[in-house]
């Protein structure tokens, strides 16, 4: 007998909770456009967890009206490992920041990206520390003047996706918190793939780091300054797509014109599905205003999953050495009483 | 009630957006009027004014004269239709040794701005991290198109914040 699902809407996932954000705020698109992707899913609601860390972002939890879990600061990664570890049917969600997951987290981030454990991690990037009142993030860009860098930042920040790429990732994509319907086809694509699905999402804080992003998400600005990706196009972009990326002999992208002499067939073909990584990487590495930076799927490629391993190794031990007993464990060994 | 999301102006009361389905609850209810008003009105509603505009090579006695003829405490200094800096009393009271020097050894090169789009909050982070009494507004090509002082800021508060309704 098959069991029917609820039709969900993005309502349910809406908890009682006032949200808490500056209005205006960036995370108020990204937390709608996650209500409404999750109905889509086909998965039951009560198998949706949301982990988070410290950070503005990480107060997303509270206003998802699923199973979640506030963590502390930077190990948002670690326990969504245990929770998908534990249960593995579950569908399990980490929201973080750029000063959580890149700074304190940032141990913890690269050990899930490279271990492939099924999570969907999802970085709001606004390059700044919004909740503790705007001083520079790992994120910043150089110059960034900020309440911690009254003179100028001096850290070469890190780019999200190269660190993503670098630690192996299978799954890297990027959206704008405003760009509502792209948002929602990345969060679908993330939420459809096996292994860690690493997206960030550029964010704007109104208050402490306004416009950040707008070259990427104005509509003035957006067209010149963004490219979007689709898998085996051509990358093109500019306000009447007359612009495209092409690759040079020296391996690096360029900015060309397209007439005169370049055609589509000239330039830089997307393939999100490259074996080798050097392709997102260098995808990755385009920032503006040099170049326009890519949007969407940078990579996506199939690897083993961690919790699957592990969860066979468990089952194979089972099967081998029949099923644990805890309290025997405990007493297993070199144990002694204490008088 | 303003969606926060997208800005759609829904009938007050309403659970969700209309347009987006954001959920509305809670929407305005934690955040003080102050911070309301802050964050959720864009420099625009300043009503920046015109500024003031004088080429590199203008000279500081020059750029005093003008800011006491219009009455104003500053200028921004042009270059090629952009922005090249910032000329404030401030500049001329603790640096200037030789009035006829020109403002551009006096000025503030590249000074920080804002956009008319964004939060009044963030201008007043801009101006209070910089220690700004005044700060540019630019269009999305880095060309001045106005200016506010913390004076626009006060009269806009008051007006916003009802303080001068109090006073009457």
């Amino acid at each position: 007998m098959s069991v029917e699902l609820p039709v969900l809407t993005a309502k349910d996932f809406a908890s009682d909770q006032e949200i808490r954000w500056c209005p205006r705020c960036g995370d108020y698109s990204i937390l709608a456009q996650m209500k409404k992707v999750l109905p889509t899913l086909g998965i039951p609601k009560e198998q949706f967890v949301f982990v988070s860390g410290i950070g503005c972002s990480s107060r997303f939890p509270y206003y998802m009206d699923t199973y979640g879990f506030h963590g502390i600061h930077g190990r948002a990664p670690a326990i969504a490992t245990a929770v998908k570890l534990a249960q593995p049917d579950l569908s399990v969600w980490v929201i973080t920041g750029d000063g959580d997951a890149l700074s304190i987290g940032g141990n913890h981030l690269i050990h899930a990206i490279r271990r492939n454990v099924d999570l969907n991690i999802i970085l709001f990037n606004n390059r700044i520390y919004g909740l503790t009142k705007g001083q520079y993030s790992p994120t910043s860009p150089l110059g960034a003047r900020t309440k911690s860098s009254p003179l100028g930042s001096v850290d070469n920040p890190l780019s999200p996706l190269c660190v993503a790429i670098g630690s192996e990732a299978t799954f890297v994509a990027r959206s704008v918190d405003v760009d509502i319907k792209h948002l929602m086809s990345v969060l679908q694509r993330a939420a459809a793939h096996k292994g860690t699905s690493f997206v960030e999402v550029y964010q704007d804080c109104n208050v402490f780091n306004s416009g950040a992003f707008y070259y990427a998400s104005k509509k003035d600005q957006k067209p010149q300054n963004t490219v979007y990706l689709e898998h085996g196009k051509p990358l093109t972009f500019g306000p009447n797509n007359e612009k495209g990326i092409r690759v040079s002999e020296m391996s690096r992208p360029e900015v060309v014109e397209l007439g005169s002499g370049i055609s589509e067939d000239d330039l830089l073909f997307h393939d999100e599905q490259a074996a080798e990584p050097s392709l997102a990487f260098l995808l990755a590495r385009m920032r503006y205003p040099e170049f326009p930076e890519p949007m969407g799927v940078f990579r996506d490629v199939e690897r083993p999953v961690y919790d699957q391993g592990v969860n066979a190794q468990v089952q194979q031990a089972i099967a081998d050495q029949g099923a644990g007993d805890l309290q025997k464990l405990f007493n297993s060994g070199d144990t002694w009483t204490v008088e | 009630m303003i969606c926060p999301d997208c800005g759609h102006d829904n009938i007050e009361g309403m659970d969700s957006c209309d347009t987006c389905g954001q959920p509305l609850s809670g929407v305005g209810i934690e955040t003080s009027a102050l911070e309301s008003v802050l964050a959720d009105q864009a420099v625009a509603a300043l009503e920046p004014k015109q500024p003031l505009m004088v080429d590199a090579a203008t000279t500081v006695q020059d750029a005093v004269s003008q800011m006491g003829a219009h009455r104003i405490g500053c200028l921004l200094v042009g270059q090629n239709g952009s922005l090249a800096g910032i000329l404030t009393e401030r500049d001329v009271l603790n640096k200037a040794q030789d009035l006829s020097r020109p403002v551009a050894e006096l000025m503030t090169p590249q000074p920080d701005t804002v956009t008319v789009d964004d939060s009044i909050a963030y201008a007043l982070h801009a101006m209070h991290l910089g220690g700004y009494r005044h700060i540019p507004v630019v269009d999305g090509q880095d060309c001045p198109v106005g200016i506010i002082s913390v004076r626009d800021v006060l009269r806009f508060l008051c007006v916003n914040l009802n303080v001068l309704s109090t006073v009457d």
